[in-house]
């Protein structure tokens, strides 16, 4: 259950990132300000990935 | 063809797809075409100098092979007769005796031809105007004149060739090949394809590792070595090499390129930062590359040997290069640094033959003066660290490392016994000392500062690597004591265009490069874990599938999947600005 809800939640936040990035590429952003909230996210989901590897 | 462009994307799944197609007796022939198609993509001329280098390297290894048994086999008879020598007088004795004499230069002759010809290639295409423009600027000094004359240009010496992509890598695998057959240490392939295939192998062949034939060729000679459950664990570490290389490297050399192009205008935190970036820049170029060979071949079934192992976390410099790019420190250790003597004629011995190996090791990154510094600096490194530790034996009772040594050393020094003394090295005599400093105490904060420490040489030196000429090195090493004030801090934010979201994109990317270290640690293990089983030639399939069930999870698809996304948005803005640049040892 615990995946499921991991799993609906990065699909969720995928969509939200990939239409984000489609408005900031259409509306001209730049490489750090496209990269910075993937890379925050990117860390977040690194913290969680390894906690849970040391745990299980 | 480069790893971060188009025709990439399409080659990877094509080969790997045919591969997957075909029969295992295929695959030799299968990979060589697509190494070569990787090769030629762009310059197809430069397919035949590879085949020249591998095939002359080939042919004298195998003539070396045939004087090698006609060497035993002359030896048995010599050893079956000696009881009839001594019935029939020294006559016959000293007839064999001549013979062998007279095979002995053969074998040195194809040797020769081994090492000279792809020497030759490399000299003529990466050295050629290095070495024009040295006898120019010395005939000049000597006869206050240019050489214009002689080379029929006014602007003196030039050499408009272009420079074949991963020469240096693939002649020291042919070099290395050749030495290994003439000192026994190697059977010689016979078949010509599969030595062709090890030269030519498209992830390594532009950019190294420089792998060993005693790895790589058994590997390629496996049959049935395809599994797709090698797949994801090569994709993933190929994801990190692109996130090393597109997300970090590419992003840093906007900073990094500035400061070094205005070598004059950069005052000390600028060149201090700019060293600290390129230090950062290059490592994650050269290992993501490293990472995106690894990941490549791992999908094929090969496991290419490990070049880098977190070089920056070294305590001196001697484990620095312990740890910084390992395959060509291992080469130069093993075919020239050994042979010159190594450590066992002598400190004053050792100290000349380490300067040599980094002067080599200087001109072999490029052909250009500051890669010769630079190369020297990391010689004398490492000659002040040697004589540093010959008066620390001499002259301090080093109780630190006496006890470590009985304690945490016991265990390395049981692997090391076995290893012949005569053939130590700097870098080899105590390896298994090597995550330990030498003498001074195993607390913490010494540990850390002595890391610290050979961060800050390795960094001074990585400035005389990226300068575009030894003036602007010294340039730029002049001014590092300046304008550390808020007005040169100032200056440097301006110069190098630096927003606070660069600032926290930095701290960011290097945040998640520590995490993915440890992600990439899991991935390896996946990938180690898979290949024994893929070894045992589906016999314990059932196991496998289990454990990739077991480790694959939501959330670690949740991270490819992220890390898929920020490769593409930073290649695709990079492309968009063509900004995207090739691997830095390409040019090498």
């Amino acid at each position: 259950m615990k995946q499921k809800i991991i799993a609906l939640a990065t699909f969720l936040i995928a969509l939200l990132v990939v239409t984000g990035l489609f408005v900031a590429l259409v509306m001209g952003a730049t490489l750090q300000e496209l990269l910075t909230p993937l890379l925050v996210l990117l860390v977040g989901y690194l913290i969680i990935f390894l906690r849970q590897e040391k745990g299980g | 063809m480069n790893f971060t462009s188009l025709d990439f994307l399409l080659f990877l799944p094509a080969t790997l797809l045919l591969c997957r197609l075909f029969p295992a007796r295929f695959r030799w022939p299968l990979l060589l075409a697509a190494s070569y198609f990787f090769y030629m993509r762009y310059t197809p001329w430069v397919g035949l100098l590879l085949f020249g280098a591998t095939f002359v390297s080939w042919f004298c290894a195998g003539k070396i092979a045939v004087a090698h048994e006609g060497d035993s086999i002359t030896r048995t008879a010599k050893m079956t007769a000696h009881e009839n020598d001594a019935t029939c007088g020294s006559r016959h004795a000293n007839m064999r005796t001549m013979t062998s004499k007279h095979s002995r230069p053969g074998k040195r002759f194809w040797l020769t031809l081994g090492i000279a010809t792809p020497l030759a290639c490399l000299f003529i295409f990466k050295y050629m105007g290095f070495w024009g423009q040295m006898v120019e600027s010395v005939f000049g000094l000597f006869f206050g004149k240019p050489m214009d004359s002689l080379w029929g240009k006014s602007a003196g010496f030039s050499w408009d060739i272009l420079l074949p992509a991963g020469i240096s890598f693939y002649t020291f695998q042919t070099l290395s090949y050749v030495i290994d057959v003439y000192r026994k240490n190697l059977k010689h392939e016979t078949h010509f394809g599969y030595y062709a295939l090890y030269v030519s192998f498209f992830p390594q062949l532009v950019a190294g590792p420089i792998e060993r034939p005693g790895n790589l060729l058994p590997q390629l000679k496996r049959e049935n070595a395809f599994y797709p459950e090698n797949l994801l664990p090569g994709f993933c570490q190929m994801l990190i090499g692109f996130f090393k290389k597109l997300v970090v490297a590419d992003y840093l050399a906007r900073f990094v390129d500035v400061a070094f192009a205005s070598p004059k205008l950069v005052q000390g935190p600028g060149v201090a930062l700019a060293a600290c970036l390129f230090a950062i820049q290059i490592y994650c170029d050269f290992s993501g590359y490293c990472d995106i060979a690894a990941g490549v071949a791992g999908m094929l079934g090969i496991r290419l040997m490990k070049n880098f192992d977190r070089p920056y976390s070294a305590g001196s410099i001697r484990e620095f290069w312990h740890r910084w790019h390992v395959s060509l420190t291992s080469w130069f250790t093993d075919y020239i640094y050994i042979p010159l003597g190594g450590s066992r004629k002598g400190i004053w011995r050792q100290t000349c033959n380490v300067l040599i190996v980094f002067f080599i090791s200087g001109l072999w990154h490029g052909a250009a003066w500051h890669y010769v510094l630079w190369g020297c600096i990391h010689g004398m490194y490492l000659t002040a660290g040697i004589l540093y530790r010959k008066f620390i034996t001499r002259h301090v009772t080093c109780t630190t490392a006496g006890s470590r040594r009985t304690n945490g050393d016991a265990a390395g020094s049981r692997q090391t016994n076995n290893r012949d003394k005569r053939t130590s090295t700097p870098h080899q005599d105590d390896k298994h000392d090597k995550h330990a400093p030498f003498c001074y105490g195993g607390n913490v904060p010494i540990q850390f500062a002595h890391k610290l420490w050979t961060l800050t040489l390795v960094c001074f030196a990585w400035i005389f690597f990226r300068a575009q000429t030894v003036s602007d090195a010294f340039a730029m090493v002049s001014h590092l004591g300046n304008g550390w004030n808020a007005n040169g801090i100032a200056a440097t934010v301006n110069l190098l265009q630096i927003t606070p979201l660069d600032v926290g994109q930095i701290a960011l990317i290097l945040l998640v490069l520590e995490l993915l270290k440890k992600f990439g640690k899991i991935m390896e293990h996946e990938t180690t874990h898979d290949e024994g089983h893929g070894t045992g030639h589906g016999a314990t399939r059932d196991a496998q599938n289990s454990s990739h069930q077991t480790n694959s999870s939501p959330l670690q698809a949740a991270i490819i999947f992220y890390l898929i996304l920020t490769i593409c948005t930073a290649w695709l803005t990079l492309l968009s600005q063509n900004a995207a640049g090739t691997f830095i040892y390409f040019q090498f």
